[in-house]
């Protein structure tokens, strides 16, 4: 039996001439929470409709808990918890006739979970789920997501429009649950800083490819800010695996993927930058601006660089 | 779990039925009550009103208003497949079709069965349009499997009843007016539903291959409605 949850080689999607997804290779290990990073439109929902065989991958090879979404769709769904990005259900009907509605389409539901879930989350089962704030909306999907025990829970952009308090009880309570019941957790999201306590692993989505995949630790390890005097920054210039460099007049900042490799180059050139830690935004940052070189003059610019 | 797709689409689609059977069991028996217009005038209205005009609206936002909501994706994402999904709707739409035109046949029977007409005519014209408005409404709602709004499906099946017109009279228009009294071979009619009205009228062994023909119609157009709704192409936002 595989040791992943979700297994992606080569996946590759088109619409018409638009390649969405090219050559997106990934794995998720069974457990973890991955956390799956791109920019709006990046090809992250594209991705998560084809696991769940919503969408057809014109390419490459699939395998969600060891099935192929292609021919096995109805089997990932009934084993898979999927809160969908900016979720709407069906307005009409109330709390609890929704959960009455979901339950019997999974064989594993389990309705003391339910309504334990119900409780601590808050959910007035009365209400129509049109009449439901934003958070409720976001609690009352994840609900669904997750009371058929799945063993994986795909959670595209869940937090989207909730307010940074709501955002962050939500990573604290949900994300904690899942992990705390060992569920493999794929959460795609932009907004990063949120992620950055929970995931175990990151992988970015830029340009139809995995541009990193790592554990979110080691790329914190590898990942770093090198400043330096311009001057000695063209001294060593190209530092090994540059990510992205703004140039400040006098300073210049080098954000480096191998940080231990970049400082042995720069100190064989008899150059000590200072080591500076990034956050997960930065580091994502760095790998979807950056691969340039760029020089900036203005007062705003330098203010606005930091 | 089929039990809880229809309960969904019942409640969702009910207040339809009960719109449908007050318009056109009021328009019947205000008509026939009045007798401003012989009663075939009437209960032709009555039939074509209902097997042309209300199934657009019936048909209009079984699926498009859910794409419209946004709840679509959370129906395709549980696990069902897209023929369960897409046959309830069509059942629930079809069952509509069937309830107005029974409330109304019913109605005009009572009323005036026997009157000017014979009741058995008045059944079996309320029989070929209750075919026909069910076919118009899976026709229009297969092809407009993928339609965003309302109002595009209600343009697929204003289309769809104008190449079921042209069909029936179109190519004999234009055989004798522009191609040397060319005529379209007899069968041609038999292509669309409105056969069914003829079918319903005339011999059992022109109905059966009439109703055989539309059946045909309608599973392949719903195998293909179907797989397209399972599959959803293109970035929906």
């Amino acid at each position: 039996m595989s040791q992943y949850a979700i297994e992606i080689r080569g996946l590759v999607k088109r619409f018409g001439d638009k390649t969405v997804l090219g050559d997106v290779t990934f794995q998720v290990p069974k457990g973890k929470t991955y956390a799956f990073l791109g920019r709006n439109g990046a090809g992250k929902t594209t991705t998560i409709r084809i696991l769940l065989g919503l969408l057809r991958a014109d390419g490459g090879q699939v395998s969600v808990l060891g099935l192929d979404p292609a021919r096995q769709a109805l089997e990932i769904r009934r084993r898979v918890g999927y809160l969908a990005e900016d979720q709407r259900m069906f307005g009409w009907m109330r709390v609890r006739q929704l959960l009455d509605f979901i339950a019997p389409f999974y064989p594993h539901w389990n309705h003391s979970l339910a309504e334990r879930l119900a409780g601590r989350l808050e959910l007035p089962m009365n209400t129509r789920v049109r009449h439901l704030s934003k958070g409720h909306t976001v609690r009352l999907g994840l609900l669904l997501a997750v009371a058929h025990r799945p063993e994986l829970v795909i959670l595209d952009d869940p937090t989207l429009g909730l307010d940074p308090i709501m955002r962050k009880e939500f990573l604290r309570d949900v994300v904690s649950y899942l992990q705390s019941i060992e569920t493999t957790v794929f959460f795609s999201s932009h907004l990063l800083y949120e992620i950055e306590p929970v995931a175990d692993m990151v992988g970015i989505l830029e340009g139809g490819r995995i541009v990193l995949q790592s554990a979110t630790d080691t790329l914190r390890e590898q990942v770093k800010q090198l400043v330096l005097s311009t001057e000695d920054y063209r001294r060593v210039s190209p530092l090994p695996r540059e990510l992205d460099v703004v140039i400040r007049g006098q300073q210049t900042a080098v954000v480096v993927a191998d940080t231990e490799a970049a400082c042995r180059a720069a100190s064989k050139a008899g150059v000590r930058p200072t080591v500076i830690n990034l956050n997960l935004d930065e580091i994502f940052e760095a790998y979807v601006t950056g691969k340039g070189e760029k020089t900036l003059d203005s007062q705003a610019d330098l203010e606005r660089v930091g | 779990m089929i039990a809880r797709l229809i309960w969904k689409e019942w409640v969702e689609q009910r207040w339809k039925l009960a719109l449908c059977c007050v318009l056109l069991v009021g328009f019947s028996a205000a008509g026939l009550r009045a007798r401003v217009a012989a009663d075939l005038a009437v209960c032709v209205l009555a039939a074509f009103g209902g097997c042309l005009l209300l199934p657009i609206f019936v048909g209009m936002d079984l699926l498009a208003s859910e794409r419209a909501e946004g709840s679509l994706i959370s129906l395709l994402a549980l696990p069902v497949s897209s023929h369960k999904i897409l046959a309830v709707k069509l059942l629930i739409g079809c069952g509509t079709i069937v309830g107005y035109m029974l409330a109304a046949c019913t109605t005009i029977c009572l009323m005036a069965g026997g009157r000017e007409i014979e009741t058995g005519r008045i059944i079996s014209l309320f029989a070929g349009c209750t075919g026909v408005g069910v076919a118009l409404l899976i026709w229009m709602t297969c092809l407009a499997v993928r339609q965003v709004s309302e109002a595009r499906c209600a343009v697929v099946g204003i289309v769809v009843l104008v190449v079921w017109v042209f069909t029936m009279f179109g190519f004999d228009f234009l055989g004798s007016f522009f191609m040397g009294g060319w005529s379209p071979p007899k069968w041609l009619p038999v292509i669309h539903p409105v056969a069914l009205l003829e079918a319903s009228q005339s011999s059992w062994h022109w109905s059966i291959v009439a109703v055989g023909i539309q059946v045909l119609w309608v599973v392949l157009l719903f195998l293909w409605a179907a797989s397209r709704l399972g599959r959803m192409e293109g970035p929906q936002r």
